[in-house]
Formats: structure tokens, sequence, C-alpha cells
């Protein structure tokens, strides 16, 4: 039978890159039962931990760690080719099981845990911005300071929008645990190798935490109402008042949007990345109140968007990763330098002190 | 949103607890929205007060009327005047503290085109109470004085705002059927999109109108019934995917089924669906199609290093086939 110290050995004993990829969970009934739901219940073996699955679906297969009843990890050292295309099929397919959208900040905080080796920024806003402008921008930098050449170039305000951190490597380091290299792209995917299993998931952990402080951040501010008559006051046949709880969640563009019919066009064809469908009906030159669905979940969200900003309605019971989601596919195809109105969002936005 | 509903969607956010770009007057001054549609006991009989805001500091209710048109209703308008402080402070379970007793002081929030003849409508009635108009690019106040020094405070100039308020509450009785059925139709899209079977009207119209459960039993009857009539043009004109199936009894209310949803397609025809479906339900939508991203190359130093990194990630949701992952 397999545990947690088997898994570990095996990374560090594996030759190969080690992959743990990070998916947001919404298991109804047990982490197990999704997961012989989503991949097959032939596909899916138990550990001697209650919270650590086998998954073999296919020549691929992963350890499956659930212990985060949220964000699992799916471990895996089989190649790329092999062990993504069913998670990725399985986010696309489900409701319940999701990607990690790191924003970038999220991924230069991964600095924390050791040395940068590399960077990339990968910014495609060729439908978002006009050709005047620079709408792609592809940037790969090697070696210790890297970081700071992308912070230089993010010194010139004039493309700030232009940089989106796309993923980034570095030599993590402990001095009880040892070093492990890291490969971490904004989806949560992580490629590592070392002598360190308990440093890789620290690594993981860490930027897993971030996340999810700017998702229940969102979470918390999710619209609902409640009837007087549900919260201990009297029932009445008539009305009986009631209250309302939450905020809708501005984000502000740096830069305004060109072309606002065109921006609407592309994030509600119902298309990956963004995956929100609408029935866009009229609206003004500069101001259009869309009521969307996620398709990602399943959910309806309503959103209000002028060139200048995106109003986003998350409503009780909605999900935090839609805002995050929405978050890092607008910082990589429309505006790399998006920023929140409300302070706490802000701050777990781009990891300052609120 | 409809220009019926900027009074009232404005009035919530002056009271927001966060941050947007709304200005929140109501918060900056110590308020905070209590409750909305509350039935007050006033001398004269009943109000529904559409918005109670509450100062814990100032032991300060300012009762809040929405109005979306010109007129007033002036029964109401005097009853506003005679609300029963103390007795709102019992039903509503308001702790006071710091020795001071509560009062009260109505307030009308308007647009800024209507606020003459709302003020007239106030002065025929025998009150004088303050007015708040909304305009496109600022909110001024009219009628007397706010009583309360810290929101007075707030209003003494005209308040810039940046545009239409959140639109929080957006449809009433009073919508179209256009209104009605944008609310309804991407509930029933998101009932595809999560995989559901079907549902029933009730449920429709939790989903549909989040502020329901505040209306009284007469009023949201007649809203669920616009949201029945709004499913069934919805399953009209999308009959491939939805059908209606109306009441049969009593306790068999109406419901709309899945017939066939784009969930059981391959990611392609999934997505083509939901365009589908999205042109369906607005015919002359400026929509346009959209042209996938190529994924970049990388370059990194080890061969197989080099590899795995440009893969990862690198598999489009649009192109994950179903059936690739070995799964049912």
């Amino acid at each position: 039978m397999m545990d947690r110290s088997s898994m570990a050995s095996q990374f560090v004993s594996d030759n190969r890159h080690w992959k743990t990829y990070v998916l947001e969970a919404h298991p109804v009934e047990s982490p197990e039962a999704l997961l012989r739901d989503a991949f097959g219940d032939h596909s899916v073996g138990i550990t001697d931990d209650d919270h650590l699955f086998t998954l073999s679906i296919r020549d691929a297969s992963y350890f499956v760690d659930t212990l985060d009843e949220r964000f699992w990890s799916f471990h895996t050292s089989d190649s790329v080719s092999l062990a993504e295309r069913p998670l990725t099929a399985a986010t696309s397919r489900r409701h319940d099981l999701d990607r990690v959208w790191l924003p970038s900040a999220h991924l230069r905080a991964i600095e924390r845990h050791g040395r940068t080796k590399w960077v990339n920024s990968d910014f495609k806003a060729q439908k978002f911005r006009p050709a005047e402008l620079v709408h792609d921008l592809t940037f790969h930098a090697s070696g210790g300071t890297s970081q700071d050449l992308l912070d230089a170039i993010a010194e010139l305000p004039d493309y700030t929008y232009a940089l989106s951190l796309d993923r980034v490597g570095l030599v993590a380091f402990d001095e009880l645990l040892g070093t492990v290299d890291e490969a971490v792209t904004r989806k949560a995917s992580f490629l590592a190798s070392g002598e360190s299993f308990a440093l890789h998931q620290l690594v993981v952990a860490g930027t897993i935490e971030r996340y999810r402080e700017l998702v229940e951040a969102a979470e918390a501010l999710a619209i609902g109402f409640d009837r007087f008559s549900d919260r201990g006051h009297e029932e009445s046949d008539d009305s009986s008042g009631g209250t309302m709880t939450g905020t809708p969640i501005e984000l502000l563009f740096s830069r305004p949007l060109a072309d606002f019919d065109g921006f609407l066009s592309q994030i509600f064809s119902s298309r990956a990345p963004f995956r929100l469908w609408a029935s866009i009906g009229d609206y003004g030159d500069n101001y259009a109140e869309i009521e969307a669905v996620d398709l990602h979940v399943g959910s309806r969200i309503r959103l209000e968007i002028s060139p200048e900003m995106i109003r986003i309605h998350l409503r009780r019971n909605g999900c935090g990763n839609s805002v995050a989601r929405l978050i890092s596919n607008l910082q990589h195809h429309v505006d790399g330098n998006i920023s929140a109105v409300e302070d706490g969002i802000q701050s777990r936005l781009i990891l300052s002190a609120a | 949103m409809d220009q019926r509903f900027v009074p009232l969607n404005a009035l919530l956010a002056f009271c927001y607890p966060s941050q947007t770009s709304w200005p929140r007057p109501f918060f900056d001054a110590g308020f905070a929205l209590h409750s909305l549609e509350y039935p007050a006991d006033s001398s004269d009989g009943r109000v529904v007060i559409d918005a109670v805001t509450w100062s814990r500091t100032d032991t300060h209710f300012v009762l809040c009327e929405s109005k979306s048109g010109t007129n007033i209703d002036e029964v109401q308008a005097r009853r506003y005047e005679t609300v029963q402080t103390n007795t709102l402070v019992q039903m509503l379970g308001i702790t006071i503290s710091g020795g001071a007793m509560p009062d009260s002081q109505p307030l009308y929030v308007t647009t800024e085109d209507n606020f003459s003849r709302i003020e007239m409508g106030l002065s025929m009635a025998g009150v004088n109470y303050p007015i708040l108009a909304i305009g496109t690019n600022a909110v001024t106040r009219h009628g007397a004085p706010i009583a309360n020094r810290a929101l007075a405070e707030q209003f003494m100039s005209p308040l810039s705002i940046p545009g239409p308020p959140p639109g929080i509450i957006t449809i009433d009785l009073e919508s179209s059927n256009d209104e009605f059925d944008q609310i309804v139709q991407p509930c029933l899209v998101a009932l595809l999109a999560s995989h559901g079977q079907a549902v029933s009207i009730h449920k429709l119209a939790e989903e549909a109108i989040p502020s329901l459960p505040l209306y009284p039993n007469g009023y949201r009857n007649k809203l669920i019934r616009k949201i029945e009539d709004a499913a069934r043009r919805a399953a009209d004109a999308a009959s491939e995917n939805f059908i209606f199936a109306p009441r049969t009894g009593v306790n068999d209310g109406a419901s709309v089924r899945i017939v066939e949803s784009p969930e059981n397609l391959d990611p392609r025809g999934r997505t083509q669906s939901y365009q589908r479906l999205a042109a369906r339900f607005a015919p002359l939508s400026r929509r346009r199609r959209i042209v996938v991203a190529s994924n970049q190359p990388t370059l990194f130093d080890d061969a197989s290093y080099r590899q795995e990194l440009a893969e990862l990630d690198s598999i489009d949701e649009n192109d994950a086939e179903e059936g690739n992952d070995g799964s049912q």
C-alpha cells in the first residue's frame, strides 16, 4: 500500500521531473466519490492515508492528495503529454473541478521560497488592444536578476499593462530541507525535481494559501439577501423585510479599452479561457450590463463593464475562483496591470499589506 | 438598468460596507443598511420602508424611500413621518448603548429628472423631507436639511458619481418581457452548464431574482408568474435544448426540463452549441467569432525539461477532447 512517505521517496528517487497540478474541487459527497465520478470508478485506488488516492488514467498515474478539502494536488512523474490532458478534460467537462488561476503577483511571490532562475511573461491581447499599441509581449529572461529586468520594464508606465507573468522558475531552498528546482505556471502546475518532497510541498502550499486568501476575500463580498423570517423574526404572510449583504467587486483597467464592442464580443464568446456565456442585448457606447454564465462552473454572474472598469457581482454561494480566473485571464489577455478598488481584494491581488 | 432602479441601487451603493468606485456617504457617516422592504408601524398604519439605515453611534435611523417615478403616495409619505422609532428599534432587535434615545428621519431618493415633482408631491402631502436627486454625474440634496450632522456633511455639496450604480435590484413587476428574458435565459444556460436536468419555476425564480425573499407573498407570486412566462418563451426559442412543462396540479408546479445539453458534446461542439444558444436568445446581438490564441513555445536549457515545460498547460480547454482521458 502507498502512503505519503512512499510518495516522498518516489519523488526523491525518481529521475524524472515531478509534476503537481493543483485543482480546485467542490466535492458534494466525498473526495473519493468525486474522483470516481470524474475519472471512472476503476481508475481510483485507495492508499493507507484517508486523504491520499491513486489515480490511473490510460498511461498516466497520479497520487491525488485531498487533505486540503478545496485545493487538491495531483502528483505525477509521468510526462506532461500523458498527464495533462485528462486533467484538462476533467476541468473542462465538470463544474466541480477547476484549475487554479494565479494572478501575476502570486507567481512573483513564489520567489519568497528561494532564488529566481527565470521568468516568463506572456501577454496576448491582440484581440483587445489596438494595433498601434503593444498588444502581444512574450518575454523570457534567465538568470538570477531576471526578475529585476522584468521589474525595470514594469517601471515603464506605457508598458506596464503588457506584462503578465505566465510562469517562473526558481531554486527553492531551506536550511533543513535542502533544495528543489521548481517551475510554476499561472494555472498552478508545478514541475519539480530535487532532494526534498517536503520542500516542494511547502512551495505548493505557500502558493495555494496566498491564492486561497484571494478567493475567500472575493467570496466574503458575495451578494445575497435574507428574509427576516429566516433570521428568527416572526413569519408573516405579508412582507417581513430583510437585508442584503455583500458588495460588487470592481476591477479597474490601467488603460481604457479601445474597442469596447470587440471586448464584449470576445469575452462573452463562450470560449476558453474566459468561457463566459451571455446573450448580449442593447448596451450604451460606454457601459454594458451583462447577465452572464460562468461556463466553468455553471453559475450566473452579473458583470457591469465600461472601458475603464469591470464590476463583478458574485452571488452568495458563488465561487471566488470565478473572480480569480477572470482576473488572471484579464491580466493575460487584456491588461496586465489591472487593479481592484476594494482594498482587501487589491492587497491579496498584488500581495501587499492592506 | 432601467432608470426606475437607479434611486434604489444608488441608495444601496451609498451603504456598501466595502469599496467600489461609487461614493459611500451613508457608510462614511456611520450608517449601515439595516433592512429592506421593512413593514414598520406608524401612527397612521403600516408603511413599508424601502431601506432602513441605522447609525449606531448617533442612534439615528434614516428611513429611505426610493422613487422611480414622478408621483408619490401621499398617505405613504405621511406615514413615514409618524413611524414609531422605539417600536422600530424593538422590532429590528437593535441594541442601543450610550444613553441617547433613538430618533429617525425620512429621506426620499429619486432621479435628477424627477426630484422637483417629488418635492411638490411631498409638499402637497404636508411633509418636508430631504430628497437626494441622482444625476448622471452627481448627487444633490434638495428639500429639508438632513438632520444627522455626519450625513448632512456628506451632501453639503454635489457628490460626484462615476456613472450608473451597481445593479443589485434590476427587475420588478413593471419590467418588460425582454428584461425578464434577460435574467431567465442565463439561469437556464447555467442549468445546462452545471449538468442539471430540470428546474422548477419556483427555483428558477429564486435564481433569477436574488431579492425575491424580501417581497410580500402576493408580489412574489406575481414575479414568479412573470418568470414562468419568460421560461416558456426561452423554451420556445431554444426548443432543441429546453422543454417547458406546465403545471399539472396543485402540487405539481411548472418546470423547465433539459432536452439536449451542450455539455454532452465534445468541447468544440459544446462551445458552438452555447454560441448558437446565445444567438437564438438574442438574434440581433453584436457577437463576433473568436479565434483561439496560439500557445507560444518557450526556451529553456535541458532538452526533456524544455519539452515538458513547454507542454505544461499547453492544452487549450477547447482541445481537450472528451474520451481521451479514459473516462466514461
